[in-house]
């Protein structure tokens, strides 16, 4: 079982800095997702903590241990990577095999173990055939099977689930899901699909060009997002957002835009930044809300209920995205499928005033405090 | 498709057939006159086919020059040639192939750039520093010196089979625990066997038919090999044409034979570069 931890980490590739500057601790038994866009650095970091990578500067510790100069096999991780990595020249059994005869383990031990992890992940009668006589999710198994066969202290696990099908991808994410729980060992998993991270992680780290955005948990990123790249990037459809300007209305804080005038809930304006609070009135601001934030009816148009026009609904089973146009601004709102609004109709848009998200205009970040 | 099929007969009679006998006319010649007479070889008009065919060529040829020495001489320099580029060549292709370094750019094009001198731009100077290390008649130094000039090409057709395997195997294998040596045999060797066989076969035949080396840094009967051997039979009043065919056959079987053994691995690596 391991911590893991991350100090001003730095890769430059060149001129290119690929990792800027990421501070993460993983704790023990964790699984911590790693996920932002392609090209952000998230697999870069996951390769230096493997040892794969050299590190520019920083420190990387494992269990208190300075890892940064020693070789991946002195590290005690196992790594399943994208594209499996099988070697094709082994059959299945021998590739399980591999790491414990490298650590000339007996060969009746190798044999158990062997078997054992194979009867775990349901592909013992596979173990003579060879890795290109098999699917993707059973590669995929193999790959895992290959990894824990050794009970390392730490895995890494580099967008495993990417290639395999939509299908497969839900039922692999769960047994990945189980298997950790079950094993209890902390693990590092590198992903560019917010779907994945939301489901998997304890906590999930975001990174946009070799930067941090933001660590937490995932109903933590959801509802209070660091700044407006989070807030976007998970959550699915992602955050609407508009451009307004914070003003009072009778004492009350309002979001003015080009379409209307949506009040800021009252536990909104308590998080408000003390520094931001002093610059109210008249202040440019980002506003964000989710689609399930945004309610549909006919009741009559004021300014903090305007009207939209439905350009297209997108039914989903039991919820339907609603695509609105108001003004020049688009908006994706959530509704029932039992009852969408039609498409061109004209209907009232309603905006919770608790579940405005603001972030300045330049810098991108959070007005409000996070919890 | 039956318009197709005509085109390919008609290419095969007007193009096809009369460049296969333009290819294979030496050799027929070559068989025709090691089992002739010298007088038959001097006739003309020259004969096909042998009037009084005969074995004594094969049997004189043995004992005119050492040619048992010459065989043995021929198979050091290839396997020794073979031997320097895949122990020198092989990590070389490796690094190349995986590593980022700096100046790696500029020594892939500085290894062909070396492809460019033929060995008799730089035989003189070759000749004099073998001279003065007191190395001559010594087929380690003609290996060496033939590998030396096969090593640049050699060691490019590396590069594309060693990078042609994934990276991530080795990268699992040593996450496995293996070191970075014990990945490149362990994985990368076996998975690249094509390219090594087919760079192992032209080293070896490199060295096997190397000829301007050894003549220059060879004068030592017993330590010649094949090629400058059989250029004994050239003299300057006269070419033992019989002898010299009958020595270049038995060299050739030779060369043929290996060429049979590896045949199938060899289109494979062959194949394998094309694809990629």
């Amino acid at each position: 079982m391991s911590v893991v931890v991350c100090k001003d980490l730095v890769k430059r590739f060149g001129a290119t800095v690929a990792v800027d500057h990421v501070n993460v601790e993983i704790q023990d038994g964790e699984f911590m997702v790693f996920v932002g866009p392609s090209g952000c650095g998230k697999t870069t970091t996951l390769r230096m903590i493997g040892g794969l990578e050299t590190v520019t500067s920083g420190d990387i510790f494992i269990d208190g241990v300075r890892v940064n100069n020693l070789a991946p096999r002195h590290r005690d991780i196992a790594m399943v990577f994208q594209n499996y990595a099988l070697y094709p020249h082994y059959k299945v059994f021998d590739n399980i095999a591999y790491p414990l005869r490298l650590r000339k383990r007996p060969k009746a031990e190798i044999e158990e173990r062997v078997n054992t992890v194979a009867r775990m992940l349901g592909v013992q009668h596979l173990l003579d055939r060879w890795p290109r006589q098999l699917s993707g999710g059973e590669r995929q198994r193999v790959a895992l099977g290959r990894a824990i066969v050794r009970n390392p202290k730490l895995y890494l696990m580099d967008e495993p689930l990417s290639n395999l099908d939509a299908k497969l991808r839900v039922q692999m994410r769960r047994e990945i899901i189980h298997l950790q729980r079950n094993l209890g060992t902390t693990t590092i998993y590198v992903t560019h699909d917010q779907v994945e991270a939301m489901t998997m992680g304890d906590r999930i780290m975001v990174m946009r060009a070799g930067k941090v955005q933001q660590i937490g948990a995932p109903e933590v990123l959801y509802n209070h997002p660091a700044n407006l790249f989070v807030a976007q990037f998970i959550g699915s459809p992602a955050m609407n957002a508009f451009r307004g300007r914070l003003e009072t209305d009778d004492g009350k804080i309002v979001v003015a835009t080009e379409f209307g005038r949506f009040p800021v809930g009252d536990p909104l304006v308590a998080r408000l930044k003390p520094e931001r609070s002093a610059t109210l009135g008249a202040r440019e601001v980002i506003c964000g809300i989710r689609s399930e934030d945004i309610s549909l009816d006919d009741a009559p148009v004021t300014p903090a209920t305007p009207q939209a026009q439905v350009d297209l609904v997108e039914g989903l089973g039991a919820d339907a995205y609603v695509s609105l146009t108001i003004g020049s601004t688009t908006l994706i709102a959530r509704t029932p499928a039992d009852c969408p609004p039609a498409e061109n109709q004209l209907v009232t848009i309603h905006l919770n005033p608790n579940k405005l998200h603001l972030f300045d205009p330049i810098t991108e970040e959070t007005l409000l405090t996070l919890p | 498709m039956e318009r197709i099929q005509w085109f390919k007969w008609l290419s095969l009679i007007l193009y096809g057939i009369p460049m296969l006998l333009v290819l294979v006319f030496p050799f027929i010649v070559m068989v025709s006159t090691s089992f002739k007479t010298l007088e038959e070889v001097s006739q003309i008009p020259p004969t096909f086919i042998p009037r009084s065919p005969t074995l004594e060529n094969y049997r004189e040829v043995w004992n005119i020059i050492p040619l048992a020495a010459h065989f043995r001489n021929s198979f050091l320099l290839g396997v020794g040639e073979t031997f320097l580029i895949m122990v020198l060549g092989v990590p070389a292709a490796y690094a190349l192939a995986r590593f980022r370094f700096a100046g790696r750019q500029p020594y892939l094009i500085f290894l062909l750039v070396t492809q460019m001198f033929p060995a008799i731009v730089v035989i003189l100077g070759v000749f004099r520093v073998v001279v003065a290390l007191g190395l001559l008649n010594n087929i380690a130094v003609v290996a060496a010196t033939a590998a030396s000039f096969s090593l640049a090409f050699c060691i490019w057709l590396l590069v594309g089979y060693f990078s042609a395997i994934p990276p991530e195997i080795e990268e699992a294998a040593m996450m496995d625990g293996d070191s970075r040596l014990g990945a490149m045999i362990k994985m990368t060797l076996p998975l690249s066997w094509p390219g090594l066989v087919a760079v192992g076969v032209f080293a070896f035949m490199d060295g096997w038919n190397e000829f301007l080396f050894s003549l220059t840094f060879i004068s030592n009967d017993e330590m010649m090999p094949l090629t400058v051997g059989l250029f004994r039979f050239i003299s300057r009043f006269q070419i033992q044409w019989h002898h010299l065919m009958t020595g270049s056959l038995l060299a050739t079987v030779v060369a043929v034979a290996l060429f049979m053994t590896v045949q199938d691995k060899l289109t494979r690596g062959m194949l394998a570069i094309s694809e990629k």
